[in-house]
């Protein structure tokens, strides 16, 4: 009884911590390939603007 | 500086030839293919051959875990290698915080779930659970890659301090391996396993550490090496290969994993990826020393090939040697088995035909077909008698016996009532019964027919067989012949009571052994083969029935069952 508790318990944070992963995984795909929210170190001297 | 305000083409001192399938590029030096794609390939082929033999348990599922994360983490690394888009360099490069915890985490499962044989605890797994918790909340975040660099046209993201609490997890789990492993391996007692759970976690920590060499150094070493830095820690992947070379030393081993795999097999494979892998070089001097690597690994596999290949013809030699033996000897057998059975058939019959007529001559001398016998004539003609009867029913058993054995006693089924032959039986014996002093009585609770499907005269054997044996070992007292049944169960039973001389407990099953009788029948008197009860429950069994004893202890009687399934 108390290994059938352990295991669904088990299961239960398995599922969540799956679930929170990809969330996580889909906001740096949106911060880095959507949004393109990140600082930028770039040769002054040579990077020509629009 | 927004990145999408760059018209990265105008940035002439950093033109980069675009990457094909984000993979191949003119400008990532052929090392780099060969560091990434060898690894990647051989482990995902060994996942395989774990997924295709049907590896069963934790361990080969953590190990085609560790495998196909480890492949991803060298494809997306190779992206990294080839691709100039700030945006996905900046994406895949964040993912690779994720998987680099996540290959350390199931490692540690890995090595625990094959160390201890069972899953890991649910504190552990809330731990580490834990553990990687700061991970998915700062992975999205600046913490985990703080800007992309592009000053030196490095085209390198500057990692933040989240990859050091990255370090950190792998520091608390290359200790928690060693201490776990450390503990397993004093409670085990078998020696083989002690010495797998070595070699895996050997295996397990040279890889980790590799593979995390190269990352620390990456990071480290990147303020004063840039891209150089990168290039160095690349040789932290070949762990993969070597940490391959332990698990396939385990499987071919010690058949860990639960996989049949011959060390032939396993060296031919490893020698056939570190071939493909030569193809991904195109630059002679690249060329000169992966094929240096290529060349003493080849000459460490091809030597433990040739040994393996050899013993295994070694072993077919000896096991071709010993199974012409055995064919030899099974023929001999084969001719004294038939040989005994004759004996056995001759000798029982030359046996039985001078019997029948000595006992015929006896029964006719003491009716007094010769004259008047005196009395002391009598008495021993009696003696005659007795002895000759008694040496015919042990013929009997012999024969039974022999023929049980040999598999060659016919049974012929018919419907037929229990209950009346076990009356009959009862009545058969009673005089025999009376000349000893005993009562014998038949009692019935059977609520139906008591019809059985069974040979008729093998049952008659089984219950004279018993009945025999309660005559046997009871000095004084009383058998009973109880006949009942249960309907729920379709099973009728005749039980012989005697208040016989009894038996402990740990005897009621070595009675029916071969040869087998009572501690306590010696003080008796009693003579017998030890054959009858063994033959009675074997024939009983032989006609889906069972004999079986019962006995409250010594001095305390003998219960003997017959049972038979009923006809409905």
């Amino acid at each position: 009884m108390k290994r059938f508790t352990q295991e669904r318990i088990a299961k239960f944070f398995l599922i969540l911590f799956g679930a929170f992963l990809t969330l996580s995984i889909l906001a740096t795909f949106f911060k880095y390939i959507v949004l393109e929210d990140y600082e930028i170190y770039l040769p002054e001297e040579e990077i020509v603007t629009e | 500086m927004n990145p999408a305000d760059i018209v990265r083409t105008d940035v002439l001192e950093c033109a980069w030839d675009p990457a094909k399938l984000m993979m191949f590029s003119a400008e990532v030096d052929p090392l780099v293919y060969y560091s990434h794609l060898f690894p990647a390939i051989a482990c995902t082929l060994l996942a395989l051959v774990i997924l295709r033999g049907r590896g069963k348990g934790l361990p080969s599922l953590m190990f085609i875990i560790i495998a196909l994360l480890f492949a991803v983490f060298a494809i997306f690394d190779l992206f990294l290698w080839a691709i100039a888009d700030p945006s996905q360099i900046m994406f895949f490069w964040s993912l690779l915080t994720y998987i680099e915890p996540l290959i350390y985490i199931a490692t540690l499962y890995l090595v625990v779930s094959f160390a201890y044989k069972r899953d890991l605890s649910l504190w552990a797994k809330l731990a580490l659970g834990a553990l990687f918790a700061p991970i998915i909340l700062f992975g999205p975040t600046s913490l985990n890659l703080a800007a992309y660099d592009y000053t030196n046209c490095d085209r390198l993201a500057v990692e933040g301090s989240l990859l050091l609490y990255v370090y950190f997890i792998e520091i608390v789990i290359v200790g928690w391996i060693l201490v776990t492993t450390i503990i397993a391996y004093r409670q085990a007692t078998e020696a083989a396993f002690k010495r797998s759970i070595i070699f895996l976690t050997a295996g397990s920590l040279f890889f980790l550490l590799a593979f995390s060499s190269g990352n620390i150094m990456g990071t480290f070493m990147q303020g004063v090496l840039g891209e150089d830095a990168w290039f160095y820690g690349q040789y932290g992947l070949f762990g993969m290969p070597l940490f391959l070379g332990f698990i396939l030393y385990l499987i071919v081993q010690f058949k860990a994993f639960n996989i049949k795999l011959i060390g032939a097999e396993a060296l031919t494979a490893s020698l056939w990826v570190l071939l493909l892998a030569l193809l991904f070089v195109n630059n002679i001097t690249t060329a000169r020393g992966v094929i240096i690597i290529t060349l003493i690994l080849f000459t460490g596999l091809g030597f433990l090939l040739i040994r393996s290949v050899r013993r295994e013809v070694e072993h077919r030699e000896e096991i071709e040697l010993l199974a012409n033996k055995l064919k030899k000897a099974n023929k001999r057998l084969k001719v004294l088995d038939q040989m005994k059975s004759e004996f056995v058939s001759i000798a029982s019959h030359q046996l039985r035909s001078p019997l029948t007529s000595i006992r015929g001559y006896a029964s006719m001398l003491l009716e007094g077909s010769y004259g008047k016998l005196s009395p002391k004539a009598t008495e021993a003609i009696e003696r005659i008698s007795d002895s000759s009867t008694y040496m015919a029913s042990s013929i009997e058993d012999y024969l039974n016996v022999s023929r049980i054995e040999a598999g060659n006693m016919k049974y012929e089924l018919s419907d037929f009532n229990l209950k009346g032959e076990a009356e009959h039986v009862a009545d058969d014996k009673r005089q025999e019964a009376l000349k000893k002093g005993l009562l014998i009585s038949f009692k019935s609770d059977v609520t139906r027919q008591g019809i059985v499907n069974a040979d008729i005269g093998k049952t008659r054997q089984i219950l004279h067989n018993l009945v025999n044996n309660a005559l046997k070992y009871t000095p004084r007292g009383t058998v009973t012949v109880f006949a009942h049944d249960d309907k729920k169960k379709k099973k009728i039973y005749v039980d012989i009571i005697d208040s016989g001389i009894g038996m402990k407990s740990d005897e009621l099953e070595d009675i029916f052994r071969k040869f087998e009788r009572a501690h306590n029948a010696n003080q008796t008197n009693v003579t017998g083969t030890g054959l009858g009860l063994f033959v009675a429950r074997k024939m009983a069994r032989e006609m889906k029935g069972d004999v079986t004893a019962h006995s409250e202890g010594v001095g305390h009687g003998s219960t003997f069952r017959l049972e038979m399934p009923l006809q409905m």
